[in-house]
C-alpha cells in the first residue's frame, strides 16, 4: 500500500484520523534508521563543504603574516593528509572517496595560490588544465560520481575559458557544438561503459542527468548563436544536425532505462527550438510569427504531454 | 477493475467500494509524474504568456474593459472546460486558457488601478475557485500558489510588515499541520484531501517565495529594505521555535527516543537556530527540509535542501567578518558537523542500527 492508496481509501471511507495516522507511519514516513543515516551523512557533507569552504576562504584571504612557503606547505600538507586517510583501508569506502573529492579541491586551491605566490603570468585555462591533469588519477580511482561530476564541471570550465583566452576564431565560432559533443562524449561514456564512473553499483539517474543538460543546453545554444549569424545556413544544419544526433540517443537511451526525465529534457529543447526557428524564420507581418508560435506551443506541448504520459503508462504496465 | 486492498475487507472500516475501484483504476489509466507535470506546467505558462501577448500586440490592452470581458471569458471558459477534459492535450490547453484569462483580468485590474481591496480580494477569490472546482495536480497546484502570492503582494502593496510576519508565520503552522497531522487532515477534510498534494507543494513554496521576495531575507535589490530593527527576530523567533518543536516532536520516529541522545540532538538544533537567530531563513528553510523529508515529499526535500544551502551561503556571505575571521568560523563550523558525524556514526554502530 502507498500513500496514494491510502489518500483514495481515506476519502471514501470513514477511516479515523489514528488509524490513517498508523497506515502512514508504517507504509509512507521514513523508519529510524533512514533519519539516522539521512542526519549522519548530510553532517558529513555539510561538515566537509564547510572545512574546505574555510581553507578557500582563507587563502583567498591573501594573510600577509603567512609566508608564501607556509601558504604552500599548508596546502600540500593538508592534500597530503587527506589523502593518506583516503588510502587507510579500515574507513568506509564512501567515506575515502570523499576525502579524494576534498583532495581533489584542495589541489585547485594550490594551484590558485601558486598563481599567486609565483605570479606565473598564466592563463586561467592553463591553471584550471593543469588541475584536471594532477586530479585525473583520483577521479579515475575513486570511481564516484559527485567528484566525476566536480571533474566534468571543471572540464567545461576549462573549455570556455581555453575559447576565451586561447582559442582560434574558428574555434570560438565553435565553442557550443564542440562542448555540447565533449559532454555529450561523457553521457555516452558513462551508459557504454558505467564502470569507469562507479563501483559495484548501477550508474546512478541523477548522475547521466545531470551530464545530459548541458549536453542539450549546448546545442539549443549553438543554434541560438547560428540564428544570429548573418550566414545561417550552415551554423544552423550544423547545430540540427548535433541536436538530432544527441536527442535521438537520448531519446533511445530514456527508453532502454524506462526513464521519462531523458524524454521531457528533449521534448523541452524541441519546444524551444521551434520557437527559435519560427520566431527567425516566420515573417511577422500583422504578428504572424507570434500567433504561429503559440499555436505551436499548444500543439507540440500538448502532443509530448499526451505521448509521455502514456509512456509512462506502459511502463507502469510493464 | 482495480482490487481493493486485502485487509480492508475484514477492517471494519464502512467503505465505498464502488468510489475507491474507480478511483484506483482512474489512477492506473491516466498515471502522474513529476517530471511530465513539471513539463506541462513550463508549457502552460509558455502558452499563457504567447496568448496574453497576442492580446497586448492587437492592441487590446488599450482598452482595460475588453481585457476584462476576454479575462473573464477566458477564466470561465478555461475552468469549464477543464472540468470536462478527459484528456491531457484538453486538460493542458483549459488550464492555458484559464491562466491566460487570470493574467488579463489582473492587467486590467492594474491598468484601473483599481482599489486593492477590491482587486486583491477577487484575485485571491479566483484562485481559491479554481483550486475548488479542479482535479487533478496542476491546476490546484498553480490555484494554491497564485491564492498565496495574491495576498502576499496585497500585503507587500499595503506595507503592514507586522501582517507579513503573522501571515508567514500561519503558512508555517499551515505546513506542521500538512505534514505532521497528516492523518487527521485526511480524515477532517475527505472532500478537499484529493487537492492534499497541490496544496502542500504550493504551500511550499508559497513560504520560500515570501521569505526570498516579499521579506529582506535574502535577494539584495529584489527584497525590501528592513522597515525597522531586529525585523529577523520576528520571523526567526516564531520559525526557530517551530522548528524546535518538530524535533522534539519527530525525535521518536527518529529514533532518539529518550535520554542522553534524545537530548543531544535538541540541544544541538537548540543552539544551531541560537547561533542563526538573526538569518530567519535558515530556521525556516531546515524545518521545510524535517518536514518534507518527514513526508516522504522528494520535491518539497529538493526544494528545500536548495534553498538552505542558499540561506546558508547568504548568511556566511553578509557576516559583517573579515574574510580571514570567516574562514576560521566555516571551518569551526565544518569540523563541528564532522565530529557530529563521527559521533553519530559510533552510536549507529554501538547500536547496530547500521544494518
Amino acid at each position: 500500500m502507498n500513500r496514494e492508496q491510502i489518500h483514495i481509501i481515506a476519502r471514501h471511507s470513514d477511516w479515523s484520523s489514528e488509524d490513517i495516522e498508523k497506515a502512514l507511519q508504517k507504509k509512507v514516513y521514513p523508519s529510524p534508521r533512514s533519519w539516522q543515516l539521512f542526519i549522519k551523512w548530510a553532517c558529513l557533507a555539510i561538515g566537509l563543504s564547510f572545512f574546505v569552504a574555510g581553507i578557500v576562504f582563507f587563502f583567498a584571504s591573501n594573510w600577509q603574516h603567512l609566508h608564501k612557503f607556509t601558504k604552500l606547505g599548508i596546502l600540500i600538507g593538508a592534500i597530503i593528509i587527506v589523502v593518506s586517510f583516503s588510502l587507510y583501508p579500515k574507513l568506509e569506502p564512501l567515506i575515502r572517496k570523499i576525502l579524494l573529492t576534498v583532495a581533489s579541491v584542495l589541489t585547485g586551491v594550490l594551484f590558485a595560490v601558486f598563481g599567486q605566490v609565483y605570479q606565473t603570468g598564466a592563463n586561467a585555462y592553463e591553471m584550471f588544465l593543469a588541475w584536471m591533469a594532477l586530479t585525473m588519477v583520483w577521479v579515475i580511482v575513486a570511481k564516484f560520481p559527485v567528484l566525476w561530476l566536480l571533474y566534468i564541471v571543471l572540464g567545461n570550465i576549462t573549455w570556455f575559458t581555453y575559447v576565451a583566452q586561447g582559442g582560434s576564431g574558428y574555434i570560438y565560432d565553435l565553442r557550443f557544438e564542440i562542448n555540447a559533443i565533449l559532454n555529450f562524449f561523457i553521457f555516452v561514456l558513462a551508459t557504454k561503459k558505467p564502470a569507469l564512473f562507479i563501483e559495484d553499483r548501477k550508474i546512478p539517474n541523477w548522475f547521466l542527468f545531470i551530464i545530459a543538460i548541458p549536453a542539450v543546453a549546448m546545442y539549443v545554444a549553438a543554434l541560438i548563436n547560428a540564428l544570429a549569424t548573418t550566414e545561417v545556413v550552415l551554423p544552423l544544419a550544423r547545430s540540427l544536425g548535433i541536436g538530432l544526433v544527441i536527442g535521438s540517443y537520448l531519446y533511445d537511451y530514456g527508453m532502454k532505462r524506462k526513464s521519462i526525465l531523458y524524454h521531457v529534457l528533449v521534448g523541452l529543447s524541441i519546444v524551444l527550438v521551434g520557437m527559435l526557428l519560427i520566431g527567425r524564420f516566420v515573417d511577422n507581418y500583422a504578428n504572424f510569427g507570434l500567433y504561429f508560435n503559440s499555436i505551436y506551443v499548444l500543439v507540440s506541448v500538448g502532443a509530448m504531454s499526451i505521448f509521455f504520459l502514456r509512456l509512462v503508462k506502459k511502463w507502469r504496465h510493464e | 477493475m482495480s482490487k481493493l486492498p486485502e485487509w480492508l475487507p475484514q477492517s471494519g472500516i464502512r467503505y465505498d467500494e464502488a468510489a475507491i475501484r474507480q478511483e484506483l483504476e482512474q489512477k492506473k489509466q491516466v498515471p502522474e509524474n513529476q517530471v511530465v507535470r513539471v513539463f506541462i506546467i513550463v508549457g502552460i505558462i509558455l502558452s499563457s504568456v504567447l496568448l496574453v501577448s497576442i492580446l497586448l500586440v492587437l492592441g487590446i490592452h488599450e482598452s482595460p474593459t475588453i481585457m476584462l470581458a476576454l479575462g473573464v471569458f477566458g477564466y470561465i471558459s478555461g475552468l469549464l472546460w477543464h472540468r470536462r477534459a478527459r484528456t491531457e492535450v484538453f486538460d493542458f490547453w483549459a488550464i492555458s486558457l484559464l491562466v491566460m484569462g487570470y493574467g488579463s483580468i489582473t492587467y486590467a485590474f492594474a491598468e484601473w488601478e483599481l482599489n486593492t481591496w477590491i482587486a486583491f480580494p477577487i484575485m485571491a477569490l479566483l484562485s481559491v475557485v479554481s483550486v475548488l472546482f479542479s482535479f487533478g495536480f496542476i491546476l490546484p497546484f498553480l490555484g494554491t500558489l497564485s491564492f498565496y502570492t495574491v495576498l502576499l503582494t496585497w500585503i507587500a502593496v499595503e506595507k503592514q510588515p507586522l501582517l507579513m510576519v503573522l501571515f508567514v508565520g500561519l503558512l508555517h503552522l499551515e505546513l506542521l499541520v500538512l505534514y505532521l497531522a497528516e492523518g487527521k487532515f485526511l480524515a477532517s477534510f475527505r472532500k478537499l484531501s484529493r487537492h492534499f498534494d497541490p496544496i502542500r507543494l504550493g504551500t511550499v513554496m508559497a513560504i520560500q517565495l515570501a521569505l526570498f521576495i516579499f521579506t529582506p531575507f535574502y535577494i539584495p535589490f529584489v527584497s525590501p529594505e528592513q522597515p525597522f530593527a531586529n525585523y529577523e527576530l520576528y520571523y526567526s523567533i516564531p520559525s526557530s521555535v517551530l522548528c524546535f518543536y518538530t524535533v522534539y516532536y519527530l525525535s521518536p520516529a527518529m529514533g532518539f527516543f529518550k535520554g542522553p541522545s534524545k537530548m543531544a540532538i535538541l540541544s544541538i538544533i537548540g543552539i544551531l537556530l541560537i547561533l542563526t537567530i538573526y538569518a530567519p531563513a535558515i530556521s525556516s528553510t531546515l524545518l521545510l527540509l524535517l518536514l518534507t523529508y518527514y513526508g516522504r515529499h522528494a520535491t518539497g526535500v529538493v526544494l528545500a535542501g536548495l534553498a538552505l544551502i542558499y540561506a546558508i551561503t547568504m548568511y556566511y556571505y553578509e557576516m559583517e567578518f573579515t574574510l580571514l575571521a570567516k574562514s576560521f568560523v566555516l571551518m569551526g563550523t565544518g569540523l563541528i558537523f564532522i565530529t557530529g558525524f563521527v559521533l553519530l556514526n559510533r552510536f549507529l554502530k554501538n547500536h547496530g542500527e547500521e544494518r
